[in-house]
């Protein structure tokens, strides 16, 4: 295996975690990482090696999962809201005040712009210069959205925290 | 160091050094509002990847997909071990049977068309690259597609100008572009009805040379009498100044 498909065999957890996060949905997102991994290999004629091969395929992903959306809008398909993995970590271990359910919920309340600006720093892993490179946005709009996305989750949470104990 | 909420949402995600790090620390010690609002970020970071594991296994990839210009049967088949491979239950979709005829007739109109207009030496364009606010309207609303003429001038292209193409695929633009020993060069544009597989294609003829790629909304080739080198040079910068 040369460099170039290591680094990409290397990416495809964290691409199937930032589809899925993205997405909402599983099916749909084996689907963006599969059209994802397609382009990137048929494109490494136009891969110049400068880089980390991560932002690219990120942005590369996000592009596609826009597009796709409008397709679903057009088919009317109806998104499922991606399930709690059974094995993620107790929520005890995190904050009483902090469940999962209540983070999922908080996050779809979130305007789009906002969550992709959270989730390509927070599951894509990239640094603050190549999120906005791969969301094509400057830099300062991608710390301006990142602030309004964590102060709104602040405050759904609290509410939901507030509801639990009442 | 100012301590700014750029800095602490670097702190949170990780992205100052250690010593920068240790400040943030020393500024939140002595602000406990402010930890508390931190802290409520962290978590936040922790319950965003808790909701999202990763997949569970992941196969390597097939080393048949290393050819450069494999044919398209082969890397299709080559990525479809791979999607089995993942284990995470991908499936094949239609966009990997594509047909390769609309895209070898693609490039032969875009070739065709280059050799009858580039070789014009009156009217190469019907609206030239100084009304090119005008041209692109028009031709993004004949194309279906909002379009940019990328700026070749790094390659010693300008732009000359441009057209709209009736093809068998529907309407079409070409961008034409000069450089300073009057070799031309088109770039062929029109709408890709539906987001299928990028692939990238390149194709020799007596009349000229293309490139032929495609994109979430647009198929495009790019045609001049120039070498593979020069042409591939030009598509990568058309691809980067457009994706």
């Amino acid at each position: 295996m040369d460099p170039y498909q290591q680094e990409l065999q290397d990416c495809l957890p964290d691409l199937w975690r930032y589809a899925c996060a993205l997405c909402r949905d599983p099916d749909i997102a084996d689907d963006l990482v599969q059209d994802c991994a397609e382009r990137a290999l048929n494109k490494r004629a136009l891969w110049r090696p400068t880089g980390p091969l991560k932002p690219w395929l990120i942005k590369m992903l996000l592009n596609l999962h826009r597009s796709e959306r409008r397709t679903y809008i057009r088919r009317s398909k109806l998104v499922p809201v991606v399930q709690v993995p059974d094995d993620a970590p107790d929520i005890d271990r995190l904050s009483p005040a902090l469940d999962l359910n209540d983070t999922a919920r908080a996050m779809s309340l979130l305007p789009s712009e906002q969550r992709e600006a959270l989730l390509t720093v927070v599951v894509g892993g990239l640094s603050y210069k190549d999120a906005a490179k791969a969301l094509n946005i400057p830099i300062g709009t991608l710390m301006s959205r990142l602030g309004r996305a964590r102060a709104s989750l602040r405050t759904s949470l609290e509410h939901s925290a507030k509801e639990d104990t009442a | 160091m100012n301590i700014t909420d750029d800095i602490l949402h670097a702190f949170v995600d990780g992205q100052l050094n250690p010593k920068e790090s240790e400040q943030v620390e020393a500024y939140l010690n002595a602000n406990p509002d402010k930890a508390q609002e931190i802290a409520d970020w962290q978590l936040q970071n922790e319950a965003i990847n808790a909701l999202y594991p990763a997949p569970e296994a992941i196969a390597p990839l097939p080393l048949a997909a290393n050819r450069n210009r494999a044919p398209f049967g082969a890397i299709a088949a080559s990525v479809a071990a791979l999607a089995v491979g993942l284990g995470i239950g991908w499936f094949s979709r239609g966009s990997l049977e594509r047909d390769n005829t609309i895209t070898a007739e693609l490039i032969g109109d875009a070739i065709t068309a280059h050799a009858v207009y580039a070789a014009d030496p009156h009217r190469p364009v019907e609206i030239g690259a100084s009304e090119e606010e005008l041209l692109l309207r028009w031709l993004s609303n004949r194309v279906g597609r909002p379009l940019t003429a990328p700026n070749l001038s790094d390659q010693g292209y300008q732009l000359v100008g441009g057209r709209l193409l009736s093809v068998s695929e529907g309407p079409a633009a070409q961008f034409m572009y000069e450089n300073d020993d009057g070799v031309r060069v088109t770039l062929f544009a029109i709408r890709a009805e539906t987001s299928t597989l990028a692939s990238f294609t390149y194709q020799e003829t007596d009349e000229g040379n293309g490139f032929y790629w495609e994109d979430e909304t647009l198929r495009y080739a790019i045609v001049g009498d120039i070498s593979r080198d020069t042409l591939n040079a030009l598509a990568v910068q058309v691809y980067d100044q457009l994706s």
